[in-house]
Order: structure tokens, then sequence, then C-alpha cells
């Protein structure tokens, strides 16, 4: 028996709430992309074996999990692909989800995939990569509760289908990597915490403008919200990168991106990763613009991806 | 197949809690925050030569329904009612069953929004269309305001009321004429209201998103209750210059939502009132509370008070 799953890629959309004063504090935006993936394929085995990509990281995942559920089994997994580390495609709780998964279905072990990311240490700040390997389409989190500072699972509020027509066009500068981990924790820390009146910006935004463009596949008031969205998001976080976005690239970028016809835009977590919101017809033009001007400073990559509407793909070969 | 005589309908009531966008700058209006709850009307409905009913709403309903896809008639009889004119939402869920009805009886393949636009019910705000679809606790996303009366507001968030919640509702007489009267010009006061400041907008749509929504998801009661009256307060004193300058449509009412408050974190009005409601998580709670505010209302000008859970799904419909 084999386990093969391939996830997608998580691009995060905004923060609700950097205040916390009604008692929940992050709640976060984001979308499935079709790439790039996490795939694996996981078997029994008497010792505990990783070939393929991210071997180090992924033995780690592994024994974790094998320690947290008691197995004294072992598997043998070999990465086929990866997603970029820290550059804001949320790679971490896609192969930690993927480890997880593969090895609990290899032995029987039954429980939720929020449970999973709980024993997995993936739920620091979000459920969105949670609901992005779930379900996919576009996901917002409830937060985290300030009542409750163990709390192990950040649950979903909202999963909509997101419309199959659009296309992400997504660069990656060459510049530094974005924060992760404990960089990410001490970043969030030193933040000063965003005005009440700004979160409520933001989620007026969220509830009449983004979502409602969602359900009614317009593309416009999609573009205009999460613009707006990334621009109050991205103010609050400049004290921590410096600038609205990562990096005076990124900031161009975007501004570029919107200037040749994109609907909407901004960056994904802590970057260095932007992209924009266009019409399917229209992405490939976006791309090969965008690329060149990239390329005309510090150079990147750019690619088009669509919506995943489904979730992480788990196969069991017998 | 089998020829279908008649259809029978059974809809639940709604309670509206209120609308987190006044301002309408981001080119939509109202978005509201409402709950199905287990009061059901039914109604049954079969074709006719002409259109007959003995209820004045039903005939009114079945004949613009009839008139707008020109067919022969309808009968329409509604065997069991929910309160009128008090902020249950009978007049849309009852025009939403006979179009519903009529729709299956000649096959026409509608949705429920393309029927509640043909009846003119549930552009404003779709809460009764939502409640009529899914049921369950609804917050949906305003119309667009190039769109006024010719869209149904989209649902965006959708949640199971928890199974032990129970809703106690009370309806003073004492307000009902007042309000009866004042509904008869809701249609030229909501095209004149004046607009909400932004700011207010913005703390509405956050209680909503940040509150009230994340506490129905964790099951927390205290939370979800809090989060419901701070937002029903806030937006009785918008309301306020249609209710003498009260945050609640009288002051039978708002003594009505003290006694409320002392049992339940939850006390709001719905709607233009007079009908109020908090939530409890038990049963001898709920019976407390019902018999204080019914002991209150007997000496204040009467009134109802019961109390019932969440309606947990839509519409049931039935061919006999």
């Amino acid at each position: 028996m084999k386990v093969y799953i391939k996830t997608p890629a998580r691009l995060h959309l905004g923060l609700i709430d950097l205040n916390g004063d009604l008692g929940r504090v992050f709640g976060g935006l984001g979308v499935a992309i079709d790439h790039p993936n996490v795939i694996l394929e996981a078997e029994k085995s008497q010792t505990l074996t990783v070939s393929g990509k991210k071997v180090e990281l992924t033995r780690k995942l592994a024994t974790n999990f094998l320690e947290a559920y008691g197995l004294k089994e072992k598997v043998s997994i070999y990465v086929e692909q990866a997603i970029p580390e820290h550059v804001g495609l949320g790679s971490g709780t896609q192969l930690a989800l993927a480890v997880a998964t593969a090895t609990a279905r290899l032995y029987g072990v039954k429980a939720s995939t929020n449970e999973f990311a709980a024993v997995m240490g993936r739920v620091a700040q979000s459920g969105v990569g949670t609901a992005v390997f779930e379900q996919g389409g576009l996901v917002v989190d409830a937060g985290k509760n300030t009542k409750d500072p163990a709390q192990r699972i950040i649950p979903l509020i909202c999963r909509l289908p997101f419309p199959d027509e659009w296309r992400f066009v997504v660069a990656i500068p060459n510049v530094a990597k974005g924060l992760a981990n404990e960089a990410e924790a001490l970043a969030f820390k030193l933040l000063p915490p965003m005005a009440p009146e700004e979160v409520g910006k933001i989620c007026r935004l969220t509830m009449m403008k983004l979502l409602p463009a969602v359900v009614e596949k317009d593309i416009k008031s999609f573009g205009e919200a999460l613009t707006l969205i990334q621009s109050i998001v991205g103010d609050s976080f400049a004290k921590a990168q410096g600038g609205r976005y990562s990096s005076s690239t990124a900031s161009k970028c975007i501004e570029f991106m919107m200037q040749i016809g994109a609907y909407g835009a901004g960056q994904s977590s802590w970057g260095p990763t932007i992209y924009s919101i266009v019409k399917n017809g229209e992405a490939r033009e976006l791309q090969v613009k965008t690329k060149a001007f990239l390329d005309s400073s510090i150079g990147g990559e750019v690619f088009v991806a669509k919506t995943n509407n489904r979730g992480a793909i788990i196969k069991v070969i017998k | 197949m089998p020829k279908i005589n008649k259809i029978s309908v059974t809809a639940a009531a709604h309670l509206h809690t209120g609308n987190f966008d006044m301002t309408g700058d981001l080119g939509r209006l109202y978005g509201t925050v409402g709950f199905a709850v287990d009061r059901q009307l039914e109604v049954e409905v079969a074709k006719g030569v002409d259109v007959r009913s003995e209820d004045e709403a039903a005939y009114l309903f079945a004949s613009r329904f009839v008139d707008a896809f020109d067919l022969a008639g309808a009968e329409v009889n509604v065997k069991k009612t929910i309160p009128k004119f008090v902020g249950m939402g009978y007049h849309t869920t009852l025009a939403l069953s006979i179009g519903t009805a009529l729709a299956k009886l000649y096959n026409l393949k509608l949705t429920t929004e393309q029927i509640a636009l043909t009846m003119q019910r549930g552009a404003i705000t779709s809460l009764g269309v939502h409640a009529f679809k899914v049921g369950g606790f609804i917050v949906e996303g305003g119309f667009k305001v190039d769109q006024r009366e010719k869209m149904i507001p989209p649902l965006i968030f959708h949640q199971e009321v928890p199974k032990d919640w129970i809703f106690v509702i009370a309806i003073a007489n004492e307000p009902q004429e007042k309000i009866v009267k004042m509904r008869e010009k809701e249609d030229i006061i909501l095209r004149n209201l004046k607009l909400m400041p932004k700011e207010t907008s913005d703390m509405l749509s956050r209680i909503v998103l940040v509150k009230i929504i994340p506490s129905i998801v964790e099951n927390d009661l205290k939370s979800f209750g809090e989060g419901l009256t701070a937002f029903n307060s806030e937006l009785g004193k918008f309301w306020n210059e249609y209710q003498c300058g009260r945050t609640y449509c009288h002051p039978v009412v708002e003594e009505a939502i003290k006694i409320m408050l002392k049992r339940s974190t939850c006390a709001c009005q719905t709607s233009w009132g007079p009908t109020i409601y908090g939530i409890v998580d038990r049963q001898t709670q709920a019976e407390l509370l019902t018999n204080e505010l019914k002991k209150y209302l007997s000496k204040n000008g009467g009134g109802q008070v019961f109390y019932t859970k969440a309606a947990n799904a839509g519409a049931c419909i039935k061919e006999m």
C-alpha cells in the first residue's frame, strides 16, 4: 500500500484583525492555487527513509508525527516536488499536512486535518493553510481566541469556491526571503496593534465587497477590495518590513501590474511573493510583461496559477 | 408521471439582527444578519382557473405571480401562520412559499432568488430568502447600489445554530398599531434614509466578522450574545429617529430588553419590532425568562412570549 498526496499552494490575501480588543486576533484570508505543489508518496517501512526534495525537514516532520501518535512502525517517503520555502506560498503547512495525512492513512490514524495541523505545530497564527489543504478555494479563518492562549485549532469561518476563470499572476522577485518561524513570531510581537478603525475598514471590505464579489464572480470589485485590504494590512506591517510591501521591488512590481491592467494586487504573507488577479485570457500577456519588468532590475520568477477548489489530492494505491 | 394536484410548503419564520453597512460607499448597501426560527408557516397551493385565497396577503402574492408568468390561476390555503407585522418575516415567507409552490405546479424552472424578485420581496435584505433556502444563522452581503431591487443579496456566511440554543421571543402588543402604520411608509423611509457614517459601518462589520461569526463557529453563546446585543443596540441608535429617539421601538420593549439581559447575554429587537429575542442554552433558563416576560407584558398591554429552537433547514416542499 502506498499513499500519494498532491497539495495546492497558498496565497495569503490579508489579515483581518491585528488589534484583538474584540477577543480575536489575526484572522486570515487566503486562496488555494493549483501550483507549485507538494507531491509525495509514502509507504510503510522498517526504517525511516526520506528521499527527493526537502529531505531533512520531511524527516523531522515524519519523526514528529510518529512520536506524537506513539507509532513504533516507520515510513518511507519520496518527496517528488516541493513548494519553495519562506517565499509566502505556505510551503511549511502543506508539507507538514501531507506528511501527517500520508502517514496517518498508512497506519489507520483517524483524526481531523485540524488535529494534524495542531500536532505538527502549524497553528501558530493561522488556520488558512489547513483549510487550503482540506478544501481549497477561498478561505477565511476566525483568528486566535485571545482568551485561550493554548488554542489548538483556529476554525474556518468562510469557504467559497473561487471562480475558475480567474487567474493569479504570481511573481517571486530575486530578493531576500520573507520572515518565518522565530523571526516571524518576533515581528508580530514588535508590531504596534492596528487601530480598531483600520480593522473595521478591513472587515467591511471583506464582507461587503470581497466575499460578495467572489460569489457574484465580479473580478473588478474583488480586485478593488483586495488591493485596499492589502494596502491597509501592508501599512500596518511597515514597521516590520520597512514599507507597505517587503521590498521596493515588490512595491514597484505591484504598481506595474496594476498599471498594465490587473484588477487587484498584493503580497502573500511576508513576501517576497506578490501577485495580481486577472481574467483567464489576460494572464499570459501580464505574465510576460511582468517578467520583463523584473528582468530589467533584479530578476525573478513569474508564473500563472489558477485556483484549486478541491484541496489536496489523496490517493491510496493498493 | 402522476399528476400533481396540490403542493404544500412549510417554511420557518425569521428573526432579524441588523444591517452592517448603511453607508454604501463600497458599492453595496445593508448586508444583513439573522436567523431562521422554528415557527412554521404552512400553505397549500393548487392550480385554479382564477386566483383564490381567503388570506388577503396570500391573494396578493398569488396574483402577482400568476400575472408575472401569465398563468391560469391559483388557489391558496394558508393552513398555519406566523405572527404578522411584528418583524418575523411573515410576508416574505408567505410570498416565497406561494411562488415556490406555483413554480412547481406549473413546471417553471425558477430559483428562489427569481421567485423573490417576481414577488418583490427580499431584494433589500435577503435574510428571508436564505432562511427559506437553507435556514440556520445567516449573513448576506447586501445589494449593489446600482442594482437596487433588481438583485437578491448573496449569502456569504451560513452556519447551523447549535442544537441546545433556545430563542426566547417576546412580542409586546402595545407598540403594534404604531409599527403597522410605520410599515406602510417603509418604502419611503428606506428610500430617504440618512447614510450611516463610514466608521459606524466599519465598526459594525467588525463586530460581525470578528466577534459574532467566530463565536457561533466555536459554540460560545456568551460571546455570541454579547456581539449580537452590541450590534443590535448600535443599530437601534442609528434608527432612533423612527423610534422617538429610542434605541428600541417602545418603552415597554426597552424594559423587556432589560429583563432579557438579566438571563441572556443576547437581547435584540428584530427589524422595526416589536418582537425581541434572547438566546439561552438551558431549558430551565428559557422557562424562567418566558415566565418573567409574560408577567411583565401582562401588566403592560399584553403580548405573546414563547421559546423555540432555530430552524436549521430550509423550507419543506411536498407534493400532495
